[in-house]
């Protein structure tokens, strides 16, 4: 029988995993998620920064798991030694701005390999070797960009937008276990994902903002949406694209 | 040199021939935030040079930005 809970103990007995955890709007997720009383499996690349996250957040609750989510013996051998989880957030992702003439194949294999290719897979192989207990909910981070366009994202836009897509169509395969899945995609939020060769200056950054009607976004506007969404309380919601754009998408 | 106000005038779609080295060229009408991505990815792609975004925004003549590159190809 499902329990529903509340407040702090929303997601007690509610184990993790946030891909990409150790910057960004994951580094966030992850503090929220503890502060509601839920495991987290903390994964990044950097060994520091996940030492300095779980600091905050405490031993009790999370535990450190460093691997890249391209590289397919790593995630294998992470599936070997995990243990079942009630949920996974997708956090992991790049994003470079490549004007629509400059795209060339190898950036768009990277950008969709680390944005869409890993995450679906590493997915599947969780799903495949029995990892997800039941009542699982599986969130990814998708982007503004998945339901509309700004020049220079061709290659990033397609991979949310493909996210999208087929998250639907795993909310329908995995139904029928009880495991919900869904997109979350922000407007723009100031991270450190600075991880592109064509910077963008602060007038640009200011531009930017300056087109969402509330305002700038923190990263824990996301990582409460993350909250509900992976809590007994969103049970009957799968194959969804929840916007949170600070009104962004709306003129 | 010809090649570089080419690409330039490729990027910003106007005539070759209505650019000079000596322009502004965040003047130019067609200047906007994705010509200055455009900009720096050509000059990634062509020459094979990075500029960082607060040199590129100390640049203010096109001749800079060509020397800038000339001086990193130098390299």
């Amino acid at each position: 029988m499902l329990k529903i809970k509340g407040g702090n103990s929303m997601l007690s007995q509610k184990r993790i995993l946030i891909t990409g955890s150790t910057s960004g709007i994951g580094r966030e997720t992850a503090k929220v998620i503890a502060s509601y009383g839920g495991y987290v499996i903390i994964n990044g690349r950097s060994n520091k920064r996940a030492m300095e996250l779980q600091e905050e957040i405490g031993s009790n609750n999370s535990s450190i798991y460093l691997f890249d989510i391209t590289d397919r013996n790593a995630v294998s051998d992470f599936i070997q030694d995990c243990p079942k989880l009630d949920g996974i957030i997708h956090c992991a992702g790049i994003n470079r701005i490549i004007p629509f003439g400059f795209v060339k194949f190898e950036a768009m294999y990277e950008m969709f390999n680390i944005n869409y290719f890993a995450p679906i897979m590493l997915t599947q192989q969780i799903f495949k070797k029995k990892k997800f207990n039941e009542n699982a909910s599986i969130v990814f981070i998708s982007s503004i960009m998945s339901i509309v366009g700004e020049g220079g994202n061709t290659v990033y836009a397609g991979t949310k937008s493909a996210l999208v897509g087929s998250v639907r169509c795993i909310a329908l395969e995995l139904a029928k276990r009880k495991i919900r899945v869904n997109c979350i995609s922000p407007g723009f939020i100031r991270t450190n994902m600075t991880d592109s060769e064509i910077e963008i200056n602060e007038d640009e950054t200011k531009n930017v903002i300056s087109l969402h009607p509330l305002g700038e976004g923190m990263a824990k506007d996301i990582a409460n949406l993350c909250v509900f969404l992976c809590s007994d309380n969103s049970r009957w919601i799968t194959g969804q694209n929840y916007i949170i754009d600070g009104g962004y998408s709306i003129r | 040199m010809d090649k570089f106000l080419n690409l330039v005038a490729d990027i910003l779609n106007r005539e070759e021939n209505s650019i000079s080295f000596q322009d502004d060229f965040r003047e130019y009408n067609e200047w906007d935030s994705l010509a200055a991505l455009s900009f720096l990815a050509m000059i990634n792609e062509e020459y094979d040079v990075i500029i960082s975004r607060r040199d590129f925004d100390d640049m203010i003549t096109l001749e800079q930005i060509y020397q800038y590159v000339e001086n990193q190809r130098g390299k």
